[in-house]
């Protein structure tokens, strides 16, 4: 008899929320998590004042180029002496791309992954989102609609707790919200000016994963408001913002039903061509490299979009030679990413009579118009931008000596406004995470190569997200504006793919086992014990940032996985 | 024939009076002291003295404690200890070897006693560092050097919480008050 009726491989976003779900139907499960269990007290940071940080909290710089040379680049504003811990040692963990076309893998791997690292901006997805590539004839069709993930949504945000106002624009739909984080007086008056000068555009407040009027539910599994530090990427203490740590993993806990096994690398899943299911997790230990085969009726799959992959294309055998569920060949294809390039801002001291106090966790947000609101762009799908207003502080970078100095520093600079565009990137083949042929790690996993490249598409959209958020800045009556140079921006000077952490699309979800990998259920088409629900069952990447999508997803494959086996369908 | 330790002995007098002399006198008898764990300091005693008098000059005692007062100079004696690369070090040994050879060029007299001129010297030196964008002027040393003292006295305790001001929980977000309500700058 087996000790698990399920197995999921990953304790990060997704995969804590596949064991919650799990768990509370009354699911024995067993979490395999590749890292260490992190621990409140021991790993975070979050109640250090400035001056107990070591060295300015710098890491030293030798062991910054020589464990994080791409992650101090791509995350350098939460990779610090305080916080390295949470991300993984590159030199350890490598993985290859192609010359000329990097891949920013960033990866935490701990329990809760990187649901401890994220930034925390939370959006549904919109009606179009899930009818975009049946529209524009791109990738393949999703097999679900906003309709079926409406009330999943629903559901997650009421345990993880979303921040936001109701905004009532279609394309971005409202959900279940605590209070926003108000604007401040430059963000309204950009908002409404804006607004004023294109209709179809709309600035909102950010919807961020912070509790600002914790339910019963949440008080109760220990998590308290935001205390509006904006140490967010330390840990939290208050177990104020979302994560696996602070949220789904106590939950899962709390039922009795969960075993947490850390330093678990997954390697493998076993294949049975004559019940034609998923048998059995084939798991190293990270420490002592002894192997085990952990077995259960049902596997979730939620070890992130690239090394879900990995995991996949490592199962191979005679059934399935190009990696486990492959019978469409289209695992480890598709990849994509967010990506960035084009930014806009300016000053408004018109303001200066006034100030904020607290640091609060996110700004404002330009949902995306184009080729919504805005339609007949010269390219496909659009971008959405985040930003926000500050005053800058103090500043040794100033002219003056003594007490003119110290005085100048007591007075912050005129406010400054800010804002970011996330592209959408096309499902494209050619995009792909496949096996070295040669080389493994450490744990002799083959590893990486990832080769993801954006084109023409991708370049012509950042190119009007720069001039469009150049013109809404303007029409701000911003002074001293700066925007990115629509005309000479190149593919080279969009962010890498991986930049934006938002990686997704290899074992996409589709209609046809013939061209996608995964059911409307994130349910293998093949291999039906077998549910995949982190980044890589995405088909197509929308604008928004996917974490919340990918939670939705979660509990909605997990309710019906469990409802599969009630009925004895697995 | 004078030295670089007696033209900095005189500038440090000039500029900042004799509290930041008795630093300078103290760390340059005393080296090793100016480093928490005892381990070998960073800065030569001359450069200890530069760095003491650049961060005095620039963040004096006021009605709030100054640069020395919450030892600017020993942590950022600790911090180019450990946390630089050797070429870090080395391209800092070398900005303030540069910064020293300006503070010459500007007047700053060999021997002490001039006081006007030597403080002159120092407020040439800043005019012109900033006269320009930050490299144009040949001076980006001296800036990045100021801005490192700042930082590192901003994120002190006396400069975040008297000079500035500070919250480890804020536990509120107020968007937009009155600046007089708010107060001075936020260290963070």
């Amino acid at each position: 008899m087996r000790e698990f009726d399920a197995i999921v491989i990953g304790s990060g976003m997704s995969g804590g929320w596949a064991a919650k779900e799990l768990c509370e139907k009354g699911l024995k499960v067993l979490l395999l998590e590749r890292g260490r269990e992190l621990s409140v007290e021991k790993d975070y940071s979050d109640m250090l004042s400035p001056w107990e940080l070591p060295n300015l909290d710098r890491i030293q710089e030798d062991e910054r180029k020589t464990h994080y040379p791409m992650q101090s680049r791509s995350v350098g504003y939460a990779l610090h002496e305080t916080t390295k811990q949470f991300w993984v040692k590159e030199d350890e963990q490598p993985y290859e791309t192609p010359e000329g076309a990097p891949f920013e893998w960033v990866r935490g791997y701990h329990s809760g992954g990187k649901s401890l690292m994220w930034s925390r901006q939370s959006y549904r997805f919109g009606p179009q989102d899930f009818e975009s590539n049946k529209k524009d004839g791109v990738g393949v069709d999703w097999p679900i609609r906003y309709d079926d993930l409406a009330p999943w949504y629903d559901h997650v945000e009421r345990f993880a707790g979303i921040s936001g106002n109701r905004d009532g624009i279609d394309s971005l739909p409202d959900g279940v919200f605590q209070p926003a984080f108000e604007l401040t007086m430059p963000e309204k008056a950009f908002a409404e000016r804006v607004n004023k000068a294109f209709p179809s555009r709309h600035v909102i407040a950010a919807r961020v994963a912070h509790l600002t009027e914790p339910t019963q539910e949440q008080i109760d599994l220990g998590r308290g408001p935001c205390q509006v530090r904006n140490h967010c990427h330390r840990g939290c203490s208050y177990g104020a913002y979302f994560s696996s740590m602070s949220a789904t993993l106590p939950a899962a806990r709390n039922t009795g039903n969960l075993t947490l096994i850390s330093h678990a690398i997954v390697q493998a899943i076993d294949y049975d061509p004559v019940s034609k299911r998923a048998t059995g997790v084939r798991v190293m230990d990270a420490n002592t490299r002894d192997t085990k085969t952990y077995s259960a009726r049902l596997i979730f799959l939620n070890a992130s979009t690239v090394a879900s992959t990995l995991i996949m294309l490592n199962s191979r055998s005679e059934a399935f030679p190009t990696g486990l569920a492959n019978s469409s060949g289209q695992l480890g294809h598709n990849l994509m990413d967010h990506f960035g390039g084009a930014g806009a801002g300016g000053d408004m001291p018109e303001f200066d009579a006034y100030y904020h106090a607290g640091r609060r966790p996110g700004g404002i947000y330009v949902p995306n118009f184009a080729n919504i609101t805005e339609p007949d762009k010269p390219f496909l799908r659009g971008f959405g931008f985040q930003g926000g207003a500050t005053r800058p502080g103090w500043t040794g970078d100033r002219p003056g000596l003594g007490q003119d100095f110290k005085l100048a520093n007591r007075t912050p600079g005129s406010w400054s406004i800010g804002i970011f565009a996330f592209g959408d990137m096309l499902p494209n083949y050619r995009n792909h995470i496949r096996l070295h042929e040669t080389r493994t790690d450490k744990w002799g996993m083959p590893i990486a190569v990832i080769d993801c490249r954006l084109g023409d598409n991708e370049l012509k959209l950042m190119q009007a997200a720069a001039r469009d958020g150049r013109a809404m800045i303007e029409a701000a009556g911003c002074v001293n504006i700066w925007s990115s140079d629509a005309d000479n921006m190149t593919i080279e000077s969009l962010t890498a793919p991986g930049n934006k952490i938002h990686e997704m699309g290899t074992a996409r979800m589709g209609r046809d086992p013939k061209t996608s990998v995964l059911n409307g259920w994130c349910q293998s088409h093949d291999v039906p014990n077998l549910f995949i629900t982190d980044g890589s069952c995405m088909a197509s990447s929308a604008v928004q940032n996917p974490s919340l999508t990918y939670m939705a997803l979660t509990a909605r494959a997990a309710d019906h996985a469990a409802q599969l086996m009630k009925d004895g369908a697995l | 024939m004078t030295t670089r330790r007696q033209v900095l002995h005189g500038l440090i007098l000039s500029l900042s009076g004799a509290a930041a002399l008795s630093t300078f006198q103290g760390a340059a008898a005393r080296p090793l002291q100016a480093v928490k764990s005892g381990a070998p300091a960073f800065y030569s005693a001359d450069e200890l003295a530069l760095v003491t008098c650049l961060a005095d000059a620039i963040i004096p005692r006021t009605d709030t404690p100054g640069a020395i007062d919450v030892g600017v100079p020993a942590y950022m004696d600790h911090l180019y200890l450990t946390w630089a690369s050797a070429p870090t070090q080395g391209a800092h040994h070398a900005e303030l070897a540069a910064i020293a050879g300006h503070l010459e060029r500007f007047g700053a007299p060999r021997t002490s006693g001039d006081t006007k001129s030597r403080l002159k010297a120092l407020t040439d030196l800043d005019a012109a560092a900033f006269a320009y964008g930050t490299d144009a002027s040949g001076l980006g040393g001296y800036r990045a050097v100021k801005s490192l003292i700042a930082t590192v006295y901003y994120l002190s305790e006396p400069g975040a919480t008297q000079e500035l001001q500070y919250e480890l929980v804020p536990g509120r977000w107020i968007a937009s008050a009155p600046i007089g309500d708010i107060g001075r700058t936020w260290a963070q």
